[in-house]
């Protein structure tokens, strides 16, 4: 009985941490044109995987004995961080220019009409070690004629 | 003495505990678009989301902010929008919210 309620916290703690916590960095809201009713919606989503290192370390360290190895693992981790001061959203991409297409993207989505009510969203959806870093651009095109 | 010091200990506990529940506001960002001329007709959005230590699985609550906007400005445009995006912390960060506020002037005939 004891087991089933520790495997049942095992399992419950397991499906919180993999379902993915969602975190609102920013919100930015544009000017919005008045008959939103003739618009069409259009959301835009690019994203990047994220690594926490900070994370991948302490897993790393909790899966072996030896002290030696736990204290290079946290050498390498405290070097990495060096790396990755300052003021920053969500965990650290290999890729700076994912968000660089969004203005594209819209502008596709609404090629012959004009675009208002722009929404921009930067937010993460966090599981244990990677993160997807998400811009999010909510918008609604209205079309000539 | 004695009662004096149980009495100001008694005071410092509840000025604690009320202070607590009072609620820290903490502001993530803020931006604003070009402010028109005509200043008149206010518009307010704003979107939230109460969280029990963190959990929180979508943040779909705030795209509806946009159209409540345009909801209040028919035929017109709505300019100079300030949004802020803050968290209100009421104990500890076991008890917060996530507020979205978005407002701006409604030009008619722009």
């Amino acid at each position: 009985m004891k087991m089933k309620t520790k495997q049942l916290f095992a399992a419950t703690l397991t499906s919180i941490a993999l379902s993915g916590c969602a975190v609102l960095h920013h919100v930015q809201v544009g000017d919005v044109d008045g008959n939103l009713d003739k618009a069409e919606r259009f959301e835009v989503l690019v994203s990047e995987t994220g690594i926490n290192t900070q994370e991948a370390a302490s897993i790393a360290k909790a899966l072996t004995n030896d002290s030696k190895t736990k204290k290079d693992i946290q050498a390498v981790q405290d070097i990495i961080s060096l790396f990755q001061m300052g003021p920053r959203t969500g965990n650290l991409v290999y890729d700076e220019h994912y968000a660089d297409k969004v203005a594209r993207e819209v502008v596709s989505r609404c090629p012959n009409g004009h675009v208002t009510g722009l929404m921009s969203v930067r937010e993460t959806t966090k599981y244990p070690v990677v993160s997807g870093e998400i811009v999010k651009i909510v918008g609604y095109c209205i079309k000539k004629g | 003495m004695k009662t004096l010091i149980k009495s100001i200990l008694k005071i410092s506990i509840v000025a604690m505990a009320v202070s607590q529940l009072v609620g820290c506001v903490y502001l993530n960002s803020v931006s604003i678009t070009s402010i028109p001329k005509d200043r008149t007709h206010k518009v307010m959005a704003e979107a939230n989301k109460f969280m029990f230590m963190g959990f929180n699985f979508n943040n779909d609550y705030i795209n509806n902010i946009p159209a409540d906007l345009a909801r209040q400005c028919p035929g017109g445009k709505v300019q100079g929008v300030l949004t802020k995006d803050e968290n209100v912390d009421y104990f500890l960060y076991f008890f917060w919210t996530k507020k979205i506020t978005a407002e701006g002037y409604c030009v008619k005939g722009s």
